[in-house]
């Protein structure tokens, strides 16, 4: 801007001083020019810098340099039309104006002026000529001593300034002069010497030492005399005074036509550098303002790309009150309501996020099976005590429909058809108790489900809530049974004795008075009785040892090994066979021998009163370990070749008082599933394929 | 940075390029010869006599018959000898004397711009050997110099552009028509 304003300022000096040669700038119109130039070539280098600079930006898709460009040289197209035009038509006129000074006649009339003037002058010098001859004639003839005085009045009578006799060599014989104290004649120069010697008369307008124009002339001696006058006669002061005024003028308007196309180019260049200036300076105008107006939009520009970025508090400083102010002004407000929503999303994510934590932890550490369907009967999710309730993965059949899971689990139909019958019927909320056989095991299930609305509470699926009280039921009807055994076993025993001791007596006591028929009768009776309740006790000390739960006395101890001892027992029983299959040599558990024991006897007792009568009796005992490679679990068969068990009976079979013979207590299979279920295993039991009962023992290799 | 330095480096080339274009212009052949110089010491002024060839170019001539005042510029120049470094002016003069053409009286009129004087010429040589004449010139007094210092003394005469008319000023300076001037005569100064 500084450069801009210098140069204006040297351009109208420069101006002025074309139009005004007296200007005291006219001195100075090179350096002008100079700086001008110099200015120049400063003001286009910056602007091709800026040029390149801004190329390189498009270039480099920099954001804002094409717009800025483009508008910059729309604006510079703008401004270049007009000021074009303006030249173009300023020169015209300069050119023109400048011709019409050197109109031809103007020149003519001048030269005619000259010429008149000169015509004036030549006869004036004619006539000094004439007069100057006359005078040398007069006094070249005089001696030395009368020529100063003779010149003197020759010259007054003429008017003239200075009459001096010179030799040919050009020194002064005599002199006088009309001014008393110039006592030196005017010299002869050595040019005038040069053209006298040639034999010519010197006749000439001349400008004597200030004294204004004089005819100055020079004449031979007529009569071939070595001798020359010389006679200066003064211009009268107005023939001189207009005289000089053509002159002037003449010389003025020569050096004009002369200098025409020079002034035209002189006007040319200074117009030029006036439309460069114009136009360098609209340039960079142009581009100051379409990079001032720009510089918004590039903030914009950066304030949507950090918002796209995610930067949603980003604010832009804008100091301008106009349109694009108030553009700036809504893009602040629009990121402060941005940020102000976005921090009340994390808010509310964070807030769902620990709710679900909150919840998801709830859920893993429940005891009950949880597990969710969505509208399509799909599974959604489950807890850690669904998969371990169920002993399956549900995870796995994340999104999968109920028959998925059926299909690779059929021992699960009991469960999750009912589930699918319920959540069609579109029930919002059931109970019902299940039963199934899956982990193999028996499992009851209390299972429970309720509608699971959404945010907007609408129904978007089910939750179903299960619990394993298997071990509950088991436990409930156990305890029961137990107190009953106890109760039983209590009350009926005391009785027990004193009837057997009263009998005892009677037998003892009346047996001795009486006799015959009457003694066979009490023997008979008091037999009878001390027998039955014998057998009475007997049932009860069952039924105690059933009720009670006895020290467990736990020693590791070889399964296979208590097999064999116990089948060693029956081995000498000759219509059955038994055979024991051990799968590993060694099967190690940690167990109660003698209970355990009990149990591998009750097995054989009850197998064995089954075959009772079939013919080629035999009873399979296999021992195996499950998971070969880490045995956690023993698993001891017992299959015979019987009748089987009845249907109807194979669910209660291990229960108290189930039994399908006339005698024993009924209590034997109830007592095997009691010490296998102490010892933390699981006995089932079942048809085998031939037909006969297969009965099932489960012990984990270390006993809990 | 970087933007900067090539914005810098680029305009410095224009500049040089520039320079090396426009100075060609001025090369120009010698017009004015300085044929004899003379120097002494008179009453502690140094006084220069000499001549000088003066010949104008047809471009120059034409324009003084146009009436075009031409302006002969005399520089004489005192440099004190440096060893080491270059050679100091200590001190300059010039003279100045015009010539223009009377076309109302055909006469070569020489101003002399140091004692105003005029003098009139029927022919431009006359008018001329006039100007070359350098007669009686006094250049300096002798306290301007050091004792026991060594100066050489130069003298250079040229057409001065800078008092033409100022329509024919910028293309005098490109024009070699208009480059009038003489080499420098150097000479040793007596002390």
């Amino acid at each position: 801007m500084i450069l801009f304003i210098i140069l204006i300022g040297t351009l109208d000096l420069m101006s002025s001083a074309i139009q005004n040669t007296d200007n005291a700038n006219s001195g100075q119109y090179s350096s002008l020019l100079f700086i001008n130039g110099i200015g120049l070539f400063i003001l286009i280098s910056l602007i091709a810098a800026n040029f390149f600079k801004m190329a390189q930006q498009c270039r480099y898709r920099v954001p804002g340099a094409k717009l800025t460009l483009r508008m910059g040289l729309v604006f510079v197209v703008v401004a270049l039309v007009p000021v074009s035009v303006v030249y173009y038509y300023s020169l015209q006129f300069l050119n023109r104006g400048i011709d019409s000074w050197f109109d031809v006649r103007i020149e003519e009339g001048l030269q005619n002026a000259l010429d008149l003037s000169r015509a004036s002058l030549d006869l004036n010098i004619a006539e000094h000529k004439r007069q100057t001859e006359e005078v040398i004639e007069s006094v070249v003839q005089l001696p030395e001593n009368m020529l100063a005085i003779n010149l003197g009045e020759w010259r007054a009578k003429y008017n003239a300034s200075e009459m001096t006799l010179f030799t040919n060599t050009g020194k002064a014989v005599a002199s006088s002069n009309v001014n008393q104290g110039q006592i030196l004649p005017t010299r002869l120069s050595e040019e005038t010497l040069f053209h006298l010697g040639l034999g010519n008369d010197y006749f000439k307008l001349e400008t004597i030492r200030e004294e204004g124009m004089h005819i100055r002339i020079i004449v031979h001696d007529p009569s071939g005399g070595s001798a020359m006058l010389q006679a200066i006669f003064p211009v009268p002061k107005r023939i001189e005074t207009l005289a000089d005024s053509v002159k002037t003028v003449f010389t003025k308007h020569r050096e004009r036509v002369f200098l025409h196309n020079a002034l035209k180019d002189t006007f040319t260049v200074t117009l030029s550098l006036v439309l460069l200036f114009s136009i360098l300076f609209a340039v960079w105008a142009a581009f100051y303002s379409a990079k001032r107006m720009v510089a918004p939009i590039l903030d914009l520009v950066e304030g949507t790309r950090a918002v796209s970025a995610g930067i949603y508090d980003k604010q832009l400083v804008s100091t301008r009150n106009d349109d694009l102010g108030g553009l700036v002004q809504a893009f602040n407000d629009m990121t402060k309501r941005l940020a102000q929503a976005r921090n009340e999303s994390q808010r509310a994510q964070q807030k769902v996020e620990s709710q679900r934590a909150y919840l998801q932890v709830v859920l893993s550490n429940l005891s009950s099976g949880v597990i969710t369907f969505d509208l399509d009967l799909r599974f959604r999710t489950s807890n850690d005590a669904a998969s371990e309730i169920l002993g399956i993965d549900l995870k796995l059949f994340r999104r999968s429909s109920i028959q998925k899971i059926v299909q690779v689990y059929p021992s699960y139909s009991n469960l999750f058809w009912p589930l699918q019958e319920h959540m069609i019927t579109s029930e919002k909320e059931w109970s019902e108790q299940l039963e199934i056989f899956g982990a193999g095991k028996r499992q009851v299930l209390i299972c429970r489900s309720t509608a699971l609305p959404d945010g907007a509470g609408i129904q978007s699926g089910y939750v179903v809530v299960f619990d394993d009280i298997t071990n509950l039921i088991q436990a409930q009807r156990n305890s029961a049974w137990g107190e009953v055994a106890r109760r039983l076993a209590h009350e009926i025993k005391n009785p027990l004795t004193p009837i057997q001791l009263s009998a005892e007596r009677l037998r003892r006591k009346l047996l001795v008075k009486i006799e015959g028929k009457d003694a066979t009768i009490l023997e008979k009776s008091t037999n009878t009785i001390i027998q039955q309740v014998e057998a009475m006790k007997e049932m009860v000390n069952a039924f105690s040892e059933y009720a009670k739960t006895p020290q467990m006395n736990i020693v590791p101890l070889d399964v296979n090994q208590l097999l064999e001892d116990v089948v060693e027992l029956y081995q000498h029983k000759k219509d059955v066979v038994i055979e024991l299959k051990a799968n590993r040599q060694e099967l190690t558990i940690k167990a109660d021998t003698v209970r355990l024991r009990q149990v591998f006897h009750n097995l054989i007792k009850n197998a064995l009163e089954a075959l009772d009568g079939v013919e080629n009796a035999k009873i399979e005992i296999v021992s195996n370990c499950t998971e070969s490679n880490s045995c956690q679990f023993v698993e001891i068969d017992f299959i015979d070749n019987g009748p089987g068990i009845a249907d109807n009976l194979i669910n209660q079979l291990f229960e108290p008082y189930m039994t399908t013979k006339t005698k024993g207590t009924g209590l034997g299979l109830a007592i095997v599933k009691k010490i296998i279920e102490e010892h933390g295993g699981v006995i089932s039991a079942s048809n085998s394929d031939g037909g006969g009962a297969f009965i099932a023992i489960r012990l984990p290799v270390n006993s809990s | 940075m970087m933007c900067n330095f090539f914005q810098t480096k680029n305009i410095c080339w224009l500049v040089v390029v520039s320079s090396l274009l426009f100075s060609h212009c001025a090369w120009s052949k010698e017009d004015f010869v300085i044929q004899r110089i003379e120097t002494s010491l008179v009453e502690n002024i140094y006084i220069l006599d000499g001549s000088i060839q003066y010949q104008f170019s047809k471009t120059a001539l034409e324009a003084l018959q146009n009436g075009v005042a031409l302006t002969l510029e005399v520089v004489i120049e005192v440099l004190q000898q440096r060893d080491l470094l270059w050679d100091k002016k200590v001190y300059d003069i010039s003279y100045k004397s015009s010539i223009h053409y009377n076309a109302l009286s055909d006469l070569y009129q020489v101003i002399s711009f140091k004692d105003s004087t005029k003098h009139n010429f029927s022919t431009l040589n006359a008018a001329l050997r006039f100007m070359g004449a350098l007669k009686k010139l006094q250049m300096f007094n002798r306290n301007v110099l050091t004792p026991d210092v060594v100066y050489m003394v130069r003298m250079k005469t040229l057409l001065d552009i800078e008092a033409l008319p100022i329509p024919l000023r910028p293309l005098a300076y490109f024009s070699s028509s208009w480059q009038l001037y003489s080499e420098w005569f150097s000479w040793r100064l007596g002390r």
